[in-house]
């Protein structure tokens, strides 16, 4: 099966209501986090997502006028970054709990609606 | 997955269904009415086989003249009694009916309209017949000027059915109304308007045996022989363009050869023109349809809106699609995905576009017998072309017992690889020469 | 349990259900609310709710409404007028069940998520609004319902942006009208006791309770003269008269008279309309042409021919056919007794003028 970002939700859920799972995945997702360093040049994990197709196009154009214009922001800021080789001074690091999923929710209902017109698309009529 | 369970145990408690009926007169004339007593008003009238198939090049609109005489000089005569009077004309039939509440109508009505076709029949004052004459030329003058879709239809039959009676204007051309005189219209009156070539209609709230008596004691028509027609409507692929840029948008039609009225795959036909069904690109709801050749043509916006059709007439029909389109520059992408779509049919249409075309198909014949004016029409035209007016819940079985397999044959022997009937209006820069449209009907693999 | 029993028997006695049965083949079902522009807390929130309907509801997305209900064999839209806004189902006699419980959705459980507005309903409103906006005689009518009523029935019916109307606005506009006391449900080729069921037996029985808005005292009227300059299609002069609730019947009768062969003053008007709302309504009058001095003229015959009274019995028993046909194909019968019709007089009217204003005449030049 491909993944989605249904897909992805639902098994980030089965892990953290699993304790024996949550107990090793958890810190090592900290450990990924910490060593891919975006949260180092003022990016949310949310801004990495790769936003070439439909899926994302359309969940772009439904987040609010401010998430929007605060991700363009952190994205030249990002871009300014890496251009000068430097990473943001301390203060301007994201912290984990500003790092939130902002585009998600959007993204599941972008998915949930290219599913369903997918399964009406190929329903198959049962005679009756 | 539909839930159909609720349904079935509805069915018992549907009123029943009335059957149109037919009786023969004595004299050749036939009356038929649909009934619906719960209706609080009532229509009767005359339905002719005439029409523009009837017409020649030289008396071209004569139908329509008629139709504006009887509608003028009828309307104030009506109006005193408490009727209505609409006429209409088509291509193999015109007619004449008149709509009234009350008992004491159907008399008064009857006389109305017999004096009126007596007038059309050349009894009328020199005035009003020269008034109905520029009444149907600014109709046709206003119909070139202002209604593109219409005119692309128009020209879509004179291109495929090209010297053959079908090809004729319904409203005549600018031209030969000029010419018209008033014993144009007699003579096209005398020879049309016979006991044989007539069926009188009544639908709503009137009774069938009371209509018969009415119309024995009351209505006389020309007697003789149905005039029959010179020639065969035939289809020949060919197109027509009149490319005008200093129009808004492009209107085009395409369609091959349909069913004929008395074909066995009338209704095959029609179920597969509903697969592709109509489509607005400003209605939020048709944007959702499941079509799949919406998928295709929404995304850059080929088209504003379409509508695919099968006309039948008594030799021929036309099966193909009309459009609108504001983004001329893409006219041959709309052409090529529309008819990569129809080539499915033969191919792959899958069980549930067919379940749906024929349930749309149901609604669409079902709606059009909600007006008693629309029965009237209709069981009048059906009468004339297949000698009595089917049931709907005949109709109805027969679209049932359509198959995809049904779809698919009709398809391969209709539309795939064969010759099309191309029009356009408005700015049609870019759609496709005839032999690229041509190509585009059938494919090499698939 | 109980609960549930005593709601649907509170239902079945305050819903205004009537139905119609027949034996066509389809049925149509409609559901009018008392919730058209005379109601509006902001001008256009009317239309855009209108548009709103059947759009993704909690129970079924607007997407598998429409695929379910063709292979059903229906079709549905909502339409919005200054005292309505009116769903409407046509479909096939035996899928009523399905559409009374989609219907029942819509006013109940509309979803109006955020993206809808700006992907999907405003598009649709300002298409609506550019057609009303390309028909000189329809501006001309609002121009004289704004005259004569100013607001109340005058506001204006289709969204413009020119006040702005939010999300929120619409959800709060939906939960003032639909509520129980505010909506008529009635069926066409429809049995009324399987209409009944099926309504206790789907949302319409969840609606709250409400009041019912409708406006039973006689509106403020005023007389006023408005004038638009337009290039766009024909000149349009048009006057209106606000009509009472008694005056009803003569108004019928002279819009049948005007547009019908009785009257010689008929091949001058282009359009007669008499509007009936529950506490007013209004009579208008349009005459249009591409040469405004034509249209000029014949306005003021047509005035002037009024001012003096006419005797218009003589389209009774036209007008009684005309609203028996209407009767026959609106699911909301409507009632009017003609029998005291006799002469008519125009007195006084508002006044509009679209188009090549200069050259279409003034309300006291009539």
């Amino acid at each position: 099966m491909p993944q989605t970002f249904t897909s992805i939700a639902k098994m980030g859920d089965f892990i953290l209501k699993t304790p024996a799972l949550s107990k090793v995945i958890v810190p090592v997702a900290h450990q990924f986090v910490k060593f891919s360093g975006y949260r180092k040049m003022g990016l949310r994990f949310d801004d990495i997502i790769a936003e070439e197709n439909d899926i994302v196009q359309k969940a772009l154009k439904r987040i609010p006028e401010d998430e929007s214009y605060a991700r363009n922001f952190r994205m030249i800021r990002a871009h300014q970054s890496s251009l000068t080789h430097h990473l943001l001074p301390q203060a301007q690091w994201v912290k984990a709990e500003e790092d939130t999923p902002y585009i998600l929710p959007y993204l599941l209902e972008a998915e949930a609606e290219a599913q369903e017109k997918q399964d009406l698309d190929n329903l198959e009529l049962i005679k009756s | 997955m539909l839930r159909t369970a609720s349904r079935s145990a509805f069915r018992r408690t549907l009123a029943s269904h009335v059957k149109p009926q037919l009786t023969e007169l004595s004299n050749g004339l036939r009356v038929a009415t649909s009934t619906n007593d719960q209706a609080g008003a009532a229509t009767v009238g005359i339905v002719f086989g005439s029409g523009s198939t009837a017409e020649n090049p030289y008396n071209n609109g004569v139908s329509s003249i008629i139709s504006n005489l009887v509608k003028s000089e009828g309307a104030l005569p009506a109006a005193k009694l408490g009727a209505q009077i609409s006429t209409s004309v088509s291509r193999e039939s015109q007619s004449f009916l008149a709509s009234f509440s009350g008992a004491a109508g159907l008399n008064k009505s009857l006389d109305l309209l017999q004096s009126q076709i007596s007038i059309a029949s050349g009894s009328g004052p020199d005035g009003a017949i020269s008034g109905a004459i520029q009444k149907s030329i600014q109709q046709a003058e206003q119909f070139e000027l202002n209604d593109h879709a219409g005119r692309v239809m128009e020209h879509l039959h004179a291109t495929a059915f090209q010297n053959t009676p079908l090809a004729l204007p319904v409203r005549g051309t600018v031209e030969a109304l000029q010419d018209l005189e008033k014993i144009d219209i007699e003579n096209f009156a005398k020879s049309h308007f016979r006991n044989s070539n007539a069926v009188i209609v009544g639908s709503g709230n009137i009774s069938h045996e009371e209509l018969v008596k009415a119309v024995e004691s009351q209505l006389s028509l020309h007697s003789g022989e149905k005039p029959e027609l010179k020639k065969k409507s035939s289809f020949l692929g060919s197109e027509v363009r009149l490319r005008d840029d200093t129009l808004p948008k492009a209107w085009i039609a395409i369609a091959a050869e349909g069913e004929s009225v008395t074909s066995p795959n009338y209704h095959v036909a029609q179920v597969a023109a509903e697969v592709f069904g109509s489509f607005n690109a400003h209605e939020p709801s048709s944007k959702i349809q499941g079509i799949k050749l919406l998928d295709e043509i929404q995304e850059y916006h080929l088209v504003d809106t379409y509508d695919h059709f099968s006309h039948s007439y008594k030799d021929s029909g036309l099966w193909g699609f009309a459009a609108e389109i504001s983004n001329i520059g893409q006219i041959d992408d709309l052409t090529h995905f529309t008819l990569k779509q129809w080539n499915r049919l033969t191919i792959s249409v899958t069980e549930q576009e067919v379940a749906r075309a024929k349930s749309l198909l149901k609604l669409k014949l079902g709606s059009t017998s909600l007006s008693n004016v629309s029965t009237a029409n209709s069981l009048g035209a059906n009468t004339l072309a297949l000698g009595s007016s089917p049931d709907l819940a005949q109709v109805f079985e027969k679209i049932d017992a359509i198959t995809v397999s049904d779809v698919k044959s009709w398809a391969s022997s209709r539309l795939w690889d064969q010759d099309i009937a191309i029009a356009g209006t408005g700015q049609i820069e870019d759609l496709l020469d005839y032999m690229r449209l041509r190509n585009d009907m059938s494919m090499m693999r698939w | 349990m109980i609960g549930s029993r005593m709601r649907m028997l509170a239902a079945a006695r305050q819903y205004h259900i009537s139905a119609k049965d027949s034996a066509s083949k389809v049925s149509t079902l409609a559901v009018r609310v008392h919730g058209g522009s005379r109601y509006a807390t902001k001008d256009g929130v009317a239309h855009l709710l209108s548009r709103f309907n059947f759009h993704n509801t909690g129970n079924k997305s607007a997407l598998r409404l429409v695929r379910e209900s063709e292979l059903l064999g229906g079709r549905f839209g909502s339409n919005v007028d200054r005292e309505f806004i009116t769903l409407k189902a046509t479909f096939l006699k035996e899928d009523l069940p399905y559409y009374v419980s989609a219907l029942g959705d819509v006013v109940y459980k509309t979803s109006f998520r955020p993206h809808e507005l700006p992907e999907s309903v405003l598009p649709a409103a300002k298409y609506d609004l550019a057609q009303v906006e390309a028909n000189p005689i329809k501006i001309s009518e609002n121009l004289l319902y704004s005259a004569t009523f100013r607001n109340d029935l005058g506001n204006a019916v289709l969204y413009d942006g020119v006040q702005k109307v939010t999300l929120d606005d619409i959800k709060a506009y939906a939960d003032k009208v639909y509520t129980r006391d505010n909506i008529e449900i009635s069926g066409q080729g429809v049995n009324e006791a399987d209409l009944k069921r099926f309504v206790n037996d789907s949302l319409f029985a969840s609606l709250p309770q409400g009041t019912s808005l409708a406006k039973e005292a006689t509106p403020k009227t005023y007389t006023g003269e408005t004038r638009l300059r337009s290039s766009e299609g024909d000149s349009v002069a048009a006057i209106a008269v606000p009509v009472a609730k008694a005056d009803f019947a003569t108004y019928e009768v002279l819009a049948t008279y005007l547009s019908s062969a009785l009257s010689d003053l008929s091949p001058l008007i282009s359009k007669v309309k008499f509007d009936s709302f529950s506490n007013a309504g209004l009579f208008s009058l349009y005459v249009s042409g591409a040469d405004a001095t034509a249209v000029s003229n014949n306005i003021q015959k047509v005035v002037s021919s009024l001012k003096k009274s006419h005797d218009i019995s003589v389209a009774k028993d036209a007008t009684a056919l005309r609203l028996a046909l209407k009767n026959e194909t609106e699911p909301f019968v409507q009632q009017v007794s003609l029998d005291k019709v006799k002469d008519f007089k125009l007195g006084k009217f508002s006044y509009a003028a679209v188009g090549d204003v200069s050259n279409l005449p003034y309300a006291d030049q009539l």
